[in-house]
């Protein structure tokens, strides 16, 4: 009895913060911006295009580009910026763990409604393409959505592991730097490297350990544009059947969204604020 | 001998190139103002936070009513804090953060008595960005005597407040020190110490040189007031370590 009443108080402090802190991001200026940012590249890539079909494709790299940006920049300097309100809010009867989750889930509830708002509203506009790929763009959200929560708690992560704000910024900006140019770059290398032996499975493991590329894999084995897959997508393409494949990629992107969530708990308990 | 309220025990903190703690022993008891002295980067703010377990010690404990501080949220059950730099988020107001502090001390019923005389509800509704200074540092006051604790922790608790509000802060102190709780301070401003410490720690360079009375310190050296007998303090660590 007593333990559930600990328990439900535990929660209720929790939601407590995290509805405080809601209330700070959704009137900050860059949710609003970042929306907007969105719902332009939806529906500017429409009327350029003027086919849905392209427009996902489209909307599949600025997503990967800017949403990994955003996410991994932003959740950093989130982080640091709210630590003298975490020491603050951690003088009351409050766990560390409760403190974290509670910051993290207060910066990717708004980031993942931009998401929706931003890429929903404009896909609106498209008309009949919508009710066309209206697969495609839900599963261009869950993609999407999937990466913003993993890299959100990897730059939380980073936050927890350095003291030092531009430190920790600078890593956030060569991580992206590294999943979203080099790391593609250097499977390739790879592959031209091994080009006489099987490197299938090596490659295929080498996409799950980027969550940047299990984003992009996982819409780009249903869009079926062989030109945008790099080797990556081929790879996974030509292995695993589509469903296996998916399914494969969304349990490891959720794997890259508990352990670094994990990993920056077990840190933050162990910090100096 | 009256059994302390906190018990420091060979409190160590290092950081990369210096020791900010170094094997700090110390007690603090209720129903008196302890101020912790020392110039800058003595480990002054450093001691506070290891006793709220802000900043975690890398050896020692400190132990809080007889019980480690290591028990789950304890140390903030016992000990209130009064940051010195208020860090308030800039889209939030007085309500706002208030209603959070009630809901993280489900417990206990918010005091307002302080804030009220602060006039902290003048500008209750107003978001923290469009306040002053001193208005914020009305607010972090507020909110570190919100709720009973047997301990206040207080950083500088006077910077940047108007006569008026350092008055009440005072009286505060004072009334909190006179129903027995404990109340441990850092200032720099010595009139104010002399006014409230009861004891006094001097820290220089994560150690501690004096530990005793404010009355037993002026005596040592024959002064009038703290700054002077401080003065002769530091004097003679100087000496000590030239």
């Amino acid at each position: 009895m007593v333990n559930q009443l600990f328990h439900k108080c535990q929660v209720s402090q929790t939601i407590a913060i995290l509805a405080f802190l809601l209330k700070e991001n959704f009137k900050a200026f860059w949710f609003y911006v970042y929306t907007f940012f969105l719902f332009l590249f939806s529906l500017g890539l429409f009327l350029i295009s003027g086919s849905a079909a392209q427009s996902i494709a489209g909307l599949l790299n600025v997503v990967i580009l800017v949403n990994s940006l955003v996410s991994l920049t932003m959740s950093t300097v989130y982080f640091f910026n709210l630590r003298p309100f975490m020491a603050l809010v951690l003088t009351q009867p409050i766990s560390r763990t409760q403190v974290y989750l509670s910051c993290y889930a207060s910066l990717v509830i708004p980031l993942t409604m931009s998401l929706i708002l931003g890429i929903a509203i404009g896909a609106m506009f498209w008309g009949k393409g919508l009710a066309e790929q209206l697969p495609m763009v839900l599963l261009l959200l869950l993609s999407s959505i999937l990466l913003t929560l993993g890299l959100s708690a990897i730059g939380f992560l980073f936050a927890s592991l350095v003291q030092d704000k531009t430190k920790g910024f600078a890593f956030a900006l060569l991580t992206w730097l590294y999943l979203t140019f080099i790391y593609d770059g250097l499977i390739l290398l790879l592959a031209i490297a091994l080009n006489d032996y099987p490197v299938e499975y090596l490659v295929l493991g080498l996409v799950l350990a980027n969550p940047v590329s299990c984003a992009r894999v996982l819409v780009l084995l249903s869009l079926n544009i062989a030109a945008l897959m790099g080797i990556t997508a081929y790879v996974f393409k030509s292995v695993l059947s589509l469903w296996l494949g998916q399914l494969i990629i969304e349990v490891v992107l959720l794997i890259w969204i508990i352990i670094p969530l994990i990993v920056g708990v077990w840190c933050f308990r162990n910090k100096d604020l | 001998m009256a059994t302390p309220i906190i018990e420091v025990v060979n409190l160590v903190k290092k950081y990369r190139n210096s020791i900010a703690l170094d094997n700090i022993n110390t007690q603090f008891y209720s129903g008196c103002t302890t101020a912790i002295l020392g110039p800058n980067a003595s480990g002054k703010s450093t001691l506070l936070k290891c006793i709220l377990r802000l900043v975690l010690p890398d050896s020692g404990k400190v132990i809080i009513q007889g019980k480690d501080w290591h028990i789950n949220t304890y140390t903030q059950e016992c000990v209130a804090y009064m940051p010195q730099i208020p860090a308030l988020p800039d889209n939030q107001n007085w309500l706002s953060l208030l209603s959070l502090l009630c809901a993280l001390n489900p417990n206990h019923s918010a005091n307002l008595d302080l804030a009220n005389e602060l006039g902290v509800d003048k500008f209750a509704s107003k978001p923290f960005s469009t306040l002053s200074g001193g208005s914020k540092q009305k607010i972090v006051a507020s909110v570190a005597f919100l709720f009973p604790r047997p301990i206040y922790i207080l950083d500088e608790p006077t910077v940047g407040l108007d006569p008026v509000a350092t008055i009440i802060i005072k009286k505060k102190i004072k009334s909190m020190v006179a129903s027995g709780h404990s109340v441990l301070l850092t200032s720099h401003v010595l009139s104010e110490v002399d006014e409230l410490a009861d004891n006094l720690i001097y820290l220089l360079e994560g150690q501690i040189k004096y530990s005793g009375t404010s009355l037993e310190l002026k005596k040592r050296y024959q002064a009038n007031n703290i700054e002077l007998a401080l003065a002769h303090l530091l004097g003679e660590c100087q000496n000590i370590a030239g």
